[in-house]
């Protein structure tokens, strides 16, 4: 779960959510919001980022769904983010009720993190161009900097 | 004050708006504390209780800049033309041909050239709340640099300009 981002800004709270979000951490992240209740300046919103997350199983589910009635009881308001449509039909056909926590608006773009070795040439000429501009920008420094290491 | 620009295109931008209000609702931004301006183009839905401008004069959009404490924007060669002369935090926001914000995907294609070299990209509204709980300016520049700037004047002093 460390690996993922958890942002406080104001008094509202911002936690990423993994790419595969399985039992184990999701009871990690019932952990940490029990912990949030227990501050003395409780966030009063926490938002779900799911904008990494393409899968969740249905014992996360299950906890999500603890979460968000413990949230009511503590009067802090939980929030889903970015959620692609196939986890919205797993949260559909789980607990429907998860459904009304998703915020409309917050549609993303799924990027592949690493983008593939031909990536430069299959994109359009334009973008080539300053993407060449800008690799020539770093060897041109590489050169000038070799070449005044050679004449010191 | 935080800036946010779509740019001219006719094709709205909507979608980042609507990330904009929904960081405004759940806390993110906070208006009591700070101005947001907008410079919305041709977009068809405004988050409440912005200044927005649906185009501005250079002059002004400068003066905005200048004034601003970071700024957001879509991921257009113009913008980004001006960005890099600026040494403010910035985030862009690339347009999609997906969600019919322009005629094809090259803003989606830039944003990535652009994150590889570590300019601030937001693909969610997740992104733009960690950038703003950390901004950062990342300076770079596509134009060709002073050496390229000097090889020209040479070549325009040995072999005279087109247009002559």
């Amino acid at each position: 779960m460390s690996e993922y981002s958890i942002v406080n800004l104001h008094q509202s709270c911002l936690i990423q959510l993994p790419t595969n979000l399985t039992e184990a951490e999701a009871n990690n992240y019932q952990e940490l919001i029990n912990q949030l209740y227990k501050k003395d300046v409780a966030n009063k919103r926490i938002v779900f980022d799911f904008s990494q997350t393409e899968y969740i199983d249905s014992k996360s589910i299950s906890v999500l769904l603890s979460i968000v009635k413990t949230a009511k009881k503590e009067q802090v308001d939980i929030t889903f983010w970015s959620v692609c449509h196939q986890v919205e039909l797993q949260l559909s056909s789980a607990s429907p009720e998860l459904i009304y926590n998703i915020e409309a608006g917050t549609e993303f773009l799924a990027m592949n993190s690493q983008p593939s070795k031909n990536f430069i040439q299959e994109i359009t000429p334009i973008i080539q161009a300053i993407a060449t501009r800008l690799d020539w920008k770093n060897l041109w420094s590489e050169k000038v900097q070799a070449s005044a290491d050679f004449h010191e | 004050m935080i800036l946010v620009t779509v740019g001219t295109e006719k094709f709205p931008f909507d979608r980042l708006m609507r990330w904009i209000d929904a960081l405004i609702r759940q806390g993110f931004l906070q208006l009591e504390q700070e101005d947001i301006v907008i410079q919305c183009g041709t977009c068809n839905f405004l988050p409440g209780g912005v200044k927005a401008y649906s185009l501005l004069p250079e002059e002004q959009f400068r003066t905005l800049i200048n004034q601003s404490r970071l700024i957001i924007g879509h991921c257009g060669e113009g913008t980004i033309n001006i960005l890099e002369e600026i040494s403010k935090p910035y985030i862009l926001v690339p347009r999609s041909y997906r969600f019919k914000e322009h005629v094809d995907d090259h803003q989606v294609e830039l944003a990535e050239v652009l994150r590889q070299i570590g300019i601030p990209i937001a693909w969610s509204p997740g992104d733009l709340v960690r950038f703003l709980a950390s901004p950062r300016h990342v300076p770079y520049s596509v134009a060709p640099g002073s050496k390229m700037t000097s090889l020209c004047q040479l070549l325009e002093e040995r072999f005279g300009q087109i247009n002559s």
